[in-house]
């Protein structure tokens, strides 16, 4: 595998006394997109976090672009990260948040990047419109575009199919396949192993804060999915 | 300083677009003002200075904490820490929204009480107007303290007041102190100066215990 631009060794995250992330190893390399699989609880937010640099770690290493993260972790701007939340204020239209965030990240020409990432997601008719009146599929749409705003070089997507309709679930689509093309690593959480199929060059399973099982041979993923999530791969 | 300007500017556009709280705090001051002229009769006017202040404190402890609440509603605190710049500008912006605003209620009340309660506007002095400014500033960083350690907490519009109004006695007596001086034309710099030193003493507690506050 060529340089990882992101790489953890035994990776260790105790929250009182459970262990989040439990002994975890990962390596990414630039244009490369890896899914993570795993059950409600089994620890991929918390990856994605410490990853971000918004949570500390216990134990192990992470190197971010060749750079070795102390335990107490800060965030990396180069992170571009999909959470639950949109990050975006319900007050503001989408235009407005979207310049927010632009000017945060120092983009230039910030109007007219907003109106693209707008128009790239599909909402550049709703940019005047206030973010608190979005349907969920909306406001995920909108956190995409958000994403779009920086130039990043890591984009860390938690389950970022939640309420997309087909025509979102494309443009997700269209997007990471685009990212990865300009050379953007992605990591992506999902429940579905055919998003995992279609987007990801890699698949791992996360069970109780490690990885059980990963590989990047797709014929290998159905079988492996069934064994360790219980048939997961049978939903659409 | 582009995520400080960023945070301001955003801030500021919400509290423009928000305006259902200051009718609240319009109507209370008002309310505060009537109330007060009814109760003390001929003795308002040197009643003045603790109305005003009484109806500042109040309307400020209804407004400084929704800096943070608003981030932790949206979750977008998360969204911000993200970014470059740190968290620092964060909390000067939150400081510098808190303290504007207050400027901006003191512009509104502070020339109505002045006329309605028959004082003149030429008690309008740069001494008093330098009491108005370090009264916003004590307020504004001693709220912004008491908003970061209560937006995580549970039901925290209730809680804000009842952490923050111990704290505010001191820059409360000061500004009052101050302001009655002033307006019966004697020195007040021992109560401008002990203001100041409040101010330092709350502008020094957020820079040390906010770091600590972000990651609980």
């Amino acid at each position: 595998m060529p340089n990882p631009v992101l790489s953890a060794e035994g990776l260790i995250r105790m929250e009182g006394d459970l262990r989040t992330l439990n002994g975890l190893d990962v390596s990414l390399s630039r244009g490369r997109v890896l899914a993570v699989m795993g059950s409600n609880g089994a620890g991929k937010t918390t990856l994605l976090y410490v990853v971000a640099g918004l949570l500390s770690y216990q134990a192990g290493s992470l190197w971010r672009r060749g750079s070795r993260i102390p335990k107490e972790n800060a965030p990396d701007p180069g992170v571009a990260l999909l959470s639950h939340q949109s990050f975006l204020y319900s007050h503001l239209s989408l235009g407005e948040n979207l310049i927010f965030y632009g000017r945060l990240y120092q983009v230039p020409d910030v109007s007219e990047r907003a109106r693209w990432a707008a128009h790239r997601v599909g909402l550049n008719w709703a940019i005047h419109d206030l973010v608190g009146t979005f349907s969920r599929g909306m406001r995920q749409r909108a956190g995409l575009a958000r994403l779009l705003m920086q130039d990043a070089w890591l984009w860390l997507l938690d389950e970022p199919e939640t309420g997309l309709d087909d025509e979102g679930r494309r443009c997700l689509e269209g997007l990471i396949h685009e990212q990865r093309d300009r050379g953007t690593a992605v990591l992506v959480t999902t429940h579905w192993l055919d998003e995992a199929m279609r987007l990801a060059d890699a698949l791992a399973v996360l069970k109780a804060g490690r990885f059980l099982w990963w590989s990047q041979d797709r014929s290998h993923w159905p079988m492996m999915a069934r064994r360790h999530l219980g048939g997961r791969e049978d939903h659409a | 300083m582009h995520k400080f300007w960023a945070m301001v500017s955003k801030d500021l556009l919400l509290e423009a677009r928000q305006k259902d709280l200051w009718l609240v705090m319009l109507a209370f001051a008002l309310l505060d003002l009537f109330l007060a002229a009814f109760s003390f009769g001929s003795m308002a006017r040197s009643a003045a200075p603790g109305i005003l202040w009484m109806a500042f404190l109040y309307a400020g402890m209804l407004s400084i904490g929704r800096g943070f609440t608003r981030e932790s509603d949206d979750g977008t605190l998360l969204g911000i820490s993200l970014a470059p710049g740190g968290r620092w500008p964060v909390f000067w912006a939150k400081l510098a929204g808190a303290f504007l605003a207050l400027l901006a209620m003191e512009g509104i009340l502070v020339p109505l009480y002045l006329v309605l309660f028959g004082l003149g506007l030429d008690r309008l002095s740069v001494a008093f107007l330098a009491v108005l400014v370090l009264g916003a500033v004590g307020v504004a960083s001693v709220g912004i303290l008491m908003a970061a350690i209560s937006m995580n907490i549970g039901g925290h519009d209730a809680v804000m007041p009842v952490l923050l109004m111990p704290l505010l006695v001191p820059v409360a007596i000061l500004s009052v102190k101050a302001s009655m001086a002033l307006w019966v034309h004697q020195s007040a710099t021992f109560w401008i100066r002990g203001l100041g030193a409040v101010d330092a003493i709350f502008l020094a507690l957020p820079l040390l215990a906010f770091e600590y506050l972000w990651e609980g």
